[in-house]
C-alpha cells in the first residue's frame, strides 16, 4: 500500500462532471449535502476503534447511489481533519471506476475471490487529502456467482479496523432489490442512506426496500433529482 | 426557461414535470396514432360529389304580380316544398332507374332502405334568393352524375308545373281582389252621393267659404233694413205734407189755374185718355197690385168721375172749387212711397230669413265639410287601389302571354350536372390535419394518464410523511458537462422525433395533393 503512489484525481474534471469537489467556491450540491455530512461525521461506529460505516443504497439501479456516495465522500474531504474511505461495493456496475479512473484496478472483488489477497492492502490513497479509495476490482461478479456474505463482512471489518477510529467508510452498493450485497453490507453499517429518485422510484419498491432494511440502524433518505423550486434551489427544510 | 416556468401555475408545472418522464411514451403514442390515422385516411374510399346549380326565375314569375299584396313568398318554405316533392318516393324510384342503381338492392326491404338512403344523401340547398343546388355523393362519379342529372330533369318538370299553378293562383287572386274593390268602390261612391244630397244646403256654396256667405247675407239684410227705414221716413213726410195741402182750391176765375204738370191742368177728357195710356203701359210691365198701377188706376177713376160731372165743375165757373194739383201729386207720391216701403220690408224679411238659416247651418258646416273630406279621401284610396289592381291584371295578362309564347326562361341551368375530378370525400388534407391534432391530443392524454396512475415517490416532505423516514438531503439534478450533453442529446432526439412527426405530416399532405392532382 505504501509502495503504490497516491491515485491522481482530476478534480477539475470531476467538478465539470457535476461533482461537489471541496473548494472555496459555493457549491449548491455541497450545500444540499451539508446536513447529511454533519450526521455522517457524528456517526459513532458500533465497535469502537474502527471507522464508521456509511452504506449508500437504493431500491433500483440508476437512482444516484454512486453519484451521491462520491459526492458525499468528496464533500466530506472539505471538512477539516476528515478521513474518508470510499468503497465501490457494486461489482456489477462499478460506478466509481469511470469518474475516478479506476478501471482495471484490483479491488474488492479480487480480495473476495482470492483468500490470499488482503482487502486493506488494495486501498489506494488519492491526491485529494483525506480521501482513500477501494476500487470494485477486476473480477466482475456475474449473477451466477452469489457473493459470500461472510467474506464480504470480514473484508469490511478488516478495512474499517485498518482505517481506524475517526475515519468514515462510505460504501457504494448495488440496488437492494437487484442483489444481496446491499442488504448484507447494510446489516453491518452504522448508518444507511437510501437514495430515492423523485418521480421515479416506485412507492412499492421503496416500501419493500425499507422493510428489508428495517433492522438496520439510522436509516435515512436522500431525495435525488428533487424538483428545483422555481425561485432556485430548494434548501433542505 | 425559469422565467417562463415562473408563470406556469404550480399544479400544472408539477404535471408537466411528471409528464416529462413519459416524454418518450407520449411521443411514441403520437407517432403511432398519427401513422395509424393517416393510414386510415389513405384507405378511405373516395366519394365523388356530383352537383348542379339552377337559377329559378321566381322573381319575374311571381313577385311583380303579388308584390305588396301578399307577404313575399318565403324562400325556406318554397325550398321545403321543393325538397319534399323532389325527393318523393316516386322521384327517387325514377332516379334509381335512370342512374342504374337497381342492381344495388334486392328485395323490398333492401330497396326501401336504398330509397331512404338516397333521400338522406341527396342534398337540395338554396344558395341565394333564386339559386338552388342539388348534390349527391357516390363512389362512382358517373353514378353520382346520373343521379343529379335525373333529379335535375324532375326538378325542372315539377317546378314548371308549379310556377304555372302559381301564376294561375295569382291571377285568380287578383281577380277576386278586383271584384272586392269594385264593390267597395261602389259602396263608397254611394255613401258620398248620399251624404252630398243630405247636406246640399251646406255644400251649395262651392268655392266660397261658408262664413263668407253668411257675412254677405248679413250685409244684405242690413242694407234692406236701411232701405225700409228710408222708405218709412219718406212715406211719413209725404203723409204729413199731404195733411197740410188742401184737396181743392177755391178758384174765382173760370180758367183753372195751372200749377203743376200739364196733365193736371188739361181737361178731364184728355186726362182720362192720358191716364188710360199710362195704365196700359204700366200694366204691360207690372201686376195689378203694383203700387204705380194701383195709383194710376185710382187716378183714372177720379178723372173719369171728373169727366162724368162736368156740370159740377161748370156750375161754379166763377167761384168754383178746383182740384188741387199739388195734393194730387203728393198723394200719388205717397202711394208710391208706401209701395216702396212694402217692397223694402219684404226684401228685408227675406234677407233676415236667409241670415237666420245660414247662421243655423254655420253650426253644422265644419262637421259636414270634414265628413265629406273623409268620404272623398276614402273614395280616392279605393279608386287608386282598384286602378292599380286593374293594371296588375293587365301586366299579368301580358306576362302570361309572354310565358305561353315560350320566350320567357323560368329555369336556367347555371351549372349542368358535373363531377369534379377530385373526390369530395374524404377531405384528406383536413382529415390528416385532424389526425395530427388527434395524435397530439392522444399523446397528451397518455402523458397525463400515466402521471395519474404513476406510483412513483414525490418530493422530500411527501416521502418523509408517507414512509416515516427522515429525509436528510434533497438534491436536484446537478448540471454537468456529460449530463448536460446527454440532456442535450436527448432533447435533440426528442425535438427530432417531434419535427419528424411534423415532417411526416407535411409529407402526407404533399403526397395527397400529388395523388389527387396526378
Ligand atoms: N443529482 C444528480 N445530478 C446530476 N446527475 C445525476 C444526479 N444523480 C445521478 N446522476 C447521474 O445519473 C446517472 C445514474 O446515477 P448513478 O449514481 O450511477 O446511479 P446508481 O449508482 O444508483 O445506479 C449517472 O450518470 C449520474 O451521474
Ligand atoms: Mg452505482
Amino acid at each position: 500500500m505504501a509502495k503504490r503512489p497516491p491515485l491522481a484525481l482530476d478534480l477539475a474534471a470531476l467538478e465539470r462532471a457535476g461533482f461537489a469537489v471541496p473548494s472555496e467556491r459555493f457549491s449548491a450540491l455541497g450545500e444540499a449535502l451539508r446536513p447529511l455530512r454533519r450526521q455522517v461525521l457524528e456517526t459513532e461506529p458500533a465497535e469502537p476503534g474502527r471507522a464508521a460505516i456509511i452504506v449508500v443504497t437504493s431500491a433500483l439501479p440508476g437512482e444516484g447511489k454512486t453519484f451521491l456516495a462520491l459526492n458525499l465522500a468528496l464533500s466530506l474531504c472539505g471538512e477539516p481533519g476528515a478521513r474518508v474511505l470510499l468503497v465501490d461495493a457494486d461489482p456489477y456496475r462499478q460506478g466509481l471506476a469511470a469518474p475516478l479512473g479506476l478501471r482495471g484496478q484490483t479491488g474488492l472483488s479480487d480480495a473476495l475471490g482470492d483468500a490470499g489477497l488482503d482487502a486493506g492492502g488494495l486501498v489506494r490513497k488519492t491526491t485529494l487529502p483525506g480521501l482513500s479509495l477501494l476500487p470494485s476490482g477486476r473480477r466482475a461478479a456475474g449473477p451466477g456467482a452469489p457473493p459470500s456474505g461472510e467474506r464480504l463482512t470480514a473484508a469490511l471489518t478488516v478495512l474499517t479496523s485498518r482505517f481506524g477510529q475517526g475515519g468514515t467508510t462510505i460504501v457504494d452498493t448495488p440496488p437492494v432489490l437487484a442483489s444481496a450485497e446491499a442488504i448484507i453490507l447494510a446489516g453491518h453499517a452504522d448508518r444507511v442512506v437510501v437514495v430515492v429518485e423523485n418521480r421515479r422510484t416506485p412507492r412499492r419498491a421503496l416500501r419493500h426496500t425499507l422493510s428489508m432494511l428495517q433492522d438496520c440502524p439510522n436509516v435515512d433518505c436522500i431525495v435525488n433529482m428533487a424538483d428545483r423550486d422555481v425561485q432556485g434551489l430548494r434548501g433542505y427544510g | 426557461m425559469e422565467l417562463i416556468l415562473r408563470y406556469v401555475p404550480y399544479p400544472l408545472l408539477q404535471r408537466l414535470r411528471g409528464a416529462w418522464r413519459w416524454r418518450w411514451p407520449m411521443l411514441a403514442t403520437a407517432w403511432a396514432v398519427a401513422l395509424l390515422g393517416w393510414l386510415v385516411v389513405a384507405l378511405m374510399p373516395d366519394q365523388y360529389q356530383a352537383a348542379t346549380r339552377i337559377y329559378v326565375d321566381t322573381d319575374n314569375l311571381l313577385t311583380p304580380l303579388l308584390r305588396n299584396i301578399t307577404v313575399d313568398t318565403d324562400l325556406q318554405n318554397r325550398l321545403d316544398v321543393m325538397q319534399r316533392t323532389l325527393l318523393s318516393r316516386g322521384n327517387i324510384a325514377q332516379v334509381v332507374k335512370t342512374a342504374g342503381l337497381e342492381a344495388e338492392a334486392r328485395g323490398a326491404l333492401e330497396i326501401e332502405r336504398q330509397y331512404q338512403r338516397l333521400q338522406e344523401k341527396i342534398a337540395v340547398k338554396a344558395e341565394g334568393r333564386n339559386l338552388f343546388s342539388v348534390t349527391y355523393r357516390h363512389r362512382d362519379p358517373e353514378v353520382a352524375r346520373k343521379v343529379v342529372a335525373s333529379l335535375l330533369d324532375i326538378f325542372v318538370e315539377t317546378n314548371v308545373g308549379h310556377s304555372r299553378a302559381n301564376m294561375d293562383d295569382a291571377r285568380t287572386f287578383i281577380d277576386s281582389q278586383i271584384g272586392e274593390y269594385e264593390q267597395k268602390l261602389k259602396d263608397a261612391e254611394h255613401r258620398l252621393a248620399d251624404y252630398k244630397t243630405r247636406h246640399v244646403d251646406v255644400l251649395a256654396a262651392t268655392g266660397t267659404s261658408f262664413s263668407a256667405r253668411l257675412d254677405s247675407a248679413r250685409d244684405e239684410r242690413d242694407a234692406a233694413q236701411a232701405k225700409v227705414r228710408e222708405a218709412a221716413v219718406t212715406r211719413d213726410q209725404l203723409r204729413a205734407g199731404l195733411g197740410r195741402v188742401p184737396q181743392f182750391l177755391d178758384v174765382d176765375s173760370p180758367m183753372p189755374l195751372v200749377i203743376g204738370g200739364a196733365n193736371s191742368a188739361v181737361s178731364p177728357a184728355v186726362r182720362v185718355r192720358q191716364l188710360e195710356v199710362q195704365l196700359a203701359q204700366l200694366q204691360a210691365q207690372y201686376t195689378d197690385r203694383y203700387p204705380d198701377v194701383v195709383a194710376t188706376r185710382r187716378a183714372l177713376e177720379a178723372a173719369r168721375s171728373d169727366l162724368a160731372q162736368p156740370a159740377a165743375n161748370a156750375a161754379t165757373p166763377s167761384r168754383g172749387r178746383a182740384a188741387n194739383v199739388v195734393y194730387d201729386q203728393l198723394s200719388l207720391r205717397l202711394v208710391q212711397a208706401e209701395a216702396d216701403l212694402a217692397a223694402a220690408e219684404s226684401r228685408f224679411s227675406r234677407a233676415e230669413e236667409t241670415v237666420k238659416r245660414l247662421s243655423a247651418l254655420a253650426q253644422v258646416a265644419p262637421r259636414v265639410e270634414a265628413d265629406l273630406a273623409d268620404l272623398n279621401r276614402e273614395y280616392g284610396v279605393l279608386k287608386t287601389k282598384y286602378e292599380d289592381l286593374l293594371g296588375r291584371r293587365e301586366s299579368a295578362r301580358i306576362s302570361a302571354a309572354v310565358e305561353t309564347s315560350g320566350d320567357k326562361v323560368h329555369f336556367r341551368i347555371i351549372e349542368p350536372p358535373y363531377v369534379p375530378l377530385t373526390p369530395a370525400w374524404p377531405m384528406r388534407p383536413l382529415l390528416s390535419s385532424a389526425v395530427l391534432l388527434l395524435a397530439v391530443a392522444a399523446a397528451a392524454a397518455v402523458g397525463f394518464g400515466l402521471v395519474k396512475v404513476d406510483d412513483s415517490v414525490g418530493a422530500a416532505e411527501a416521502v418523509a410523511a408517507e414512509f416515516g423516514i427522515r429525509v436528510v438531503a434533497s438534491v436536484p439534478r446537478m448540471p454537468s458537462e456529460s449530463g448536460d450533453a446527454a440532456l442535450r442529446v436527448e432533447t435533440r432526439r426528442l425535438a427530432a422525433a417531434a419535427t419528424g412527426l411534423l415532417a411526416a405530416y407535411v409529407a402526407v399532405l404533399a403526397w395527397q395533393s400529388l395523388v389527387s392532382h396526378g
